[in-house]
């Protein structure tokens, strides 16, 4: 990957990348710290890898230090976001999409992150496999273990509305 | 098929994205013979997220390289370089200027000697140039070379031997920066030997003349030695200064060994960070 490519990458997926990482981390500094981080390694390995794969090479950085990184921080967040959810709730949000973010709370890092990479970027099973080092089994058995949680979740809060 | 038994899956499929047209006109084929499961299809429909394009990363020039970029470079390690390097080029400026100084000290010393030569030499020819140069002179000259070549010697030798003799009876004080004075004296002999026109100039009168360049020059040798450096002040032999001249050695071979390393440091770059913030870039 030559200099131009990179800048390009840096141009068409810096904002992708963000909005993955903030829905990933639920942080911005985090988010931010993930994206500098992920270019920062692309920067590093460019001659090792193609600007076709660039990509996937950025989410894949982004993914691991997403879930490893910040697993144990977000539990502890988590925690306090739940408490905070069931008193927004119960005022009563009826905006679906405010209530599917609540929602992707519920979820693990890992599901979060299979969950964004499915919805935002509209990965395969296959790529998503690659992306993260999970086989196309586990992929797919996880995000459809997330879809049922958000699913259960959207029509629990219906019902309390 | 889709059927009551797979009927979720097939949902979840589609709410991946991952049915074909096929499989999806199936699916909906299915709901409709069964209304009951069009709110668990909808719900499944509604977990699909839509990106939230307002999030945008504000600072992508920062993330941006500039053209020539080289590799990065730790920078501590390359701290750990830079000050090693320069503990050993100042430890060699030291030892360099120590070793100018003894050179230079000797090279005086013999430069010196020259003098002593020249200064006769230098003197005689204004003192005849105010007599009348007349070849009628250096016949003369020339008639009392040869017996005064044989006086002289013992002439010039004479200030030596009266240098000698007061040395040897003197304090050792007095002794130690004449010692020089006379091992390079015989050497002066020697060259004035086969240059005879320039002795037959001299004349008696300037015999003092010769003895007092030997005073001067143990003023400047006295001066030559207060600009010696620290080694030239401490009591060491010719062969520890050898010593120091082959230490003097190998820090050059580490001198080369680092230049060596600063070729390899060229065309490189040191990024300078705190966290991920890139400060600037010091390229080499």
């Amino acid at each position: 990957m030559e200099l131009n490519e990179y800048n390009t990458c840096v141009k068409e997926w810096a904002d992708a990348l963000f909005r993955f990482a903030c829905k990933s981390t639920g942080n911005e500094e985090d988010a931010r710290d993930v994206v500098q981080n992920s270019f920062e390694v692309l920067w590093q390995k460019r001659k090792d890898v193609m600007p076709a794969k660039a990509k996937a090479f950025l989410f894949q950085v982004a993914y691991n230090q997403s879930v490893d990184n910040y697993r144990k921080r977000r539990r502890i967040v988590l925690k306090e976001q739940e408490e905070e959810s069931r008193t927004t709730t119960a005022r009563g949000s009826s905006d679906l999409k405010k209530v599917l973010e609540r929602a992707l709370t519920k979820l693990d890092e890992q599901a979060r992150a299979l969950v964004l990479l499915k919805d935002y970027e509209g990965y395969s099973y296959e790529e998503i496999a690659q992306i993260t080092g999970l086989n196309e089994t586990q992929v797919k058995v996880y995000l459809h273990r997330a879809r049922k949680v958000l699913k259960d979740y959207l029509v629990s809060v219906e019902n309390i509305i | 098929m889709v059927n009551k038994d797979n009927y979720e899956e097939y949902m979840l499929l589609y709410a991946d994205d991952e049915l074909s047209e096929a499989e999806t006109k199936a699916l909906f084929a299915f709901v409709n013979q069964h209304p009951e499961l069009r709110s668990e299809l909808d719900a499944y429909s509604a977990t699909r997220l839509m990106p939230d394009t307002d999030i945008v990363y504000a600072h992508k020039e920062q993330l941006m390289k500039s053209s020539g970029g080289g590799k990065v470079i730790g920078l501590g390690k390359w701290w750990m370089y830079a000050a090693a390097a320069c503990v050993i080029l100042f430890a060699v400026m030291i030892i360099r200027n120590n070793n100018t100084e003894t050179t230079d000290s000797t090279s005086v010393a013999i430069k010196e000697e020259p003098k002593t030569n020249t200064t006769p030499i230098a003197n005689t020819p204004k003192e005849l140039h105010s007599t009348p140069a007349n070849p009628v002179v250096h016949e003369n000259a020339i008639a009392y070379s040869k017996s005064k070549i044989k006086n002289q010697k013992p002439k010039t030798q004479s200030p030596i031997i009266n240098q000698k003799s007061p040395t040897a009876e003197q304090v050792a004080k007095v002794e130690k920066p004449h010692q020089p004075e006379v091992q390079h004296i015989p050497v002066q002999l020697q060259h004035e030997e086969p240059a005879p026109i320039a002795k037959i100039e001299t004349q008696p009168q300037h015999l003092p003349v010769i003895e007092q360049p030997s005073a001067n020059e143990a003023i400047t040798l006295q001066t030559v030695k207060e600009k010696k450096g620290i080694l030239a002040w401490l009591p060491v032999n010719k062969e520890k200064t050898e010593g120091l001249s082959v230490l003097a050695e190998v820090v050059n071979e580490k001198i080369e060994k680092i230049k060596e390393v600063k070729n390899n440091i060229k065309d490189s770059e040191v990024t300078f960070k705190i966290g991920n913030k890139e400060l600037f870039i010091l390229r080499l």
